[in-house]
């Protein structure tokens, strides 16, 4: 129960402040300072379980000894990733939510397929998405061509190989 | 807790992958190899940790990684960036310009995709050349999505940035 309860208190406590950032000022790199105050949330923590290891709110002692403090970390970690993953998909437009939504707000009367494809375009679904690759840093544009960065193609690297090991194909 | 109890959710992880890679290169079957490899490393984590007090948390521990694995997996099979990458990689050091990669990925193959996976799935029907919602689950996960991004954004797409900032 103490894994539990250190975890969730780290992890809300960072993601409310996290909010409260976001409230004020959205950062341009959203990932990378939604990284800084999480990881580093966590690492305040655990510099604090170690400094105070009397502390015992609501009677639960602070984490002790490398299997304890081992178990927090991974929670929060945890915890940390699969937000940052949901993140992703608040941050960017999923086409097939957006689809589904056009469809819904149709309402009744059903939505034509040629409505749907007219507002689908390159537009909408590519290009945000190579904006997004050179804030990233992920490609650079040279010359008129978007060409890869080491970022980028160690992404791709990691992706194509994963991909091929299950035997599936490109994806997209 | 021994170090070996904290590192269960880890352990399952791997169980988890190895799994689900096993099984998705057996049968071809990426969804299916997604819930087995969960479960078989769902198993995995629960015998490593031992029935006691810290089985719980591991395996709230073990279940954000398995939904990170998920996540992963669904990048590399759906994530229009991951795709987007992965042509400019195979075009080499000269890289794409935007119409050599129009040509290549497009709105136009992407949606005619997607449309086709929400046909399938009965997540959409068609009636007299109009479409209407079918089963609801996807159209409450966007819900979802819309409310975050209200709460975290301010705004309820990417296309509508002018709704606060």
């Amino acid at each position: 129960m103490k894994t539990l309860f250190w975890g969730n208190l780290v992890f809300f406590s960072f993601f409310l402040l996290h909010l409260a950032v976001w409230k004020v000022k959205l950062p341009v790199r959203q990932t990378k300072v939604l990284l800084f105050i999480l990881f580093g949330g966590l690492a305040a923590s655990l510099a604090g379980f170690l400094l105070f290891p009397s502390l015992s709110p609501l009677g639960f002692g602070v984490p002790a000894g490398a299997g304890e403090l081992l178990a927090v970390s991974l929670y929060v970690t945890s915890f940390i990733l699969a937000y940052m993953i949901t993140y992703s998909a608040v941050e960017a437009d999923s086409p097939t939510l957006v689809m589904i939504k056009a469809v819904a707000d149709a309402g009744e009367k059903g939505l034509r397929k040629e409505d749907f494809f007219a507002a689908m375009n390159d537009a909408v679904l590519v290009e945000p998405r190579l904006k997004d690759l050179l804030t990233d840093r992920m490609a650079v544009l040279e010359n008129g061509r978007y060409v890869l960065t080491g970022k980028g193609r160690l992404f791709a690297a990691i992706f194509s190989r994963y991909r091929a090991l299950l035997g599936l194909g490109k994806g997209g | 807790m021994t170090i070996l109890q904290a590192l269960a959710p880890v352990a399952g992880l791997g169980v988890n992958c190895a799994a689900q890679v096993l099984y998705c290169r057996r049968s071809g079957r990426l969804l299916k190899s997604v819930y087995r490899g969960f479960a078989a490393g769902a198993a995995a984590c629960a015998l490593v940790c031992g029935l006691n007090a810290e089985l719980l948390p591991a395996l709230v521990t073990y279940g954000a990684l398995g939904y990170c694995y998920f996540h992963f997996l669904n990048l590399g099979e759906t994530a229009r960036r991951i795709r987007i990458v992965r042509e400019l990689a195979e075009a080499g050091p000269a890289g794409l310009s935007k119409g050599e990669l129009l040509a290549r990925y497009n709105a136009k193959t992407m949606v005619e995709a997607r449309f086709a996976r929400l046909l399938n799935n009965a997540q959409v029907t068609e009636r007299d050349g109009r479409y209407y919602v079918g089963r609801p689950a996807v159209l409450h996960m966007a819900r979802v999505l819309v409310f975050m991004k209200r709460l975290l954004l301010g705004r309820s797409s990417e296309q509508s940035k002018d709704e606060k900032y």
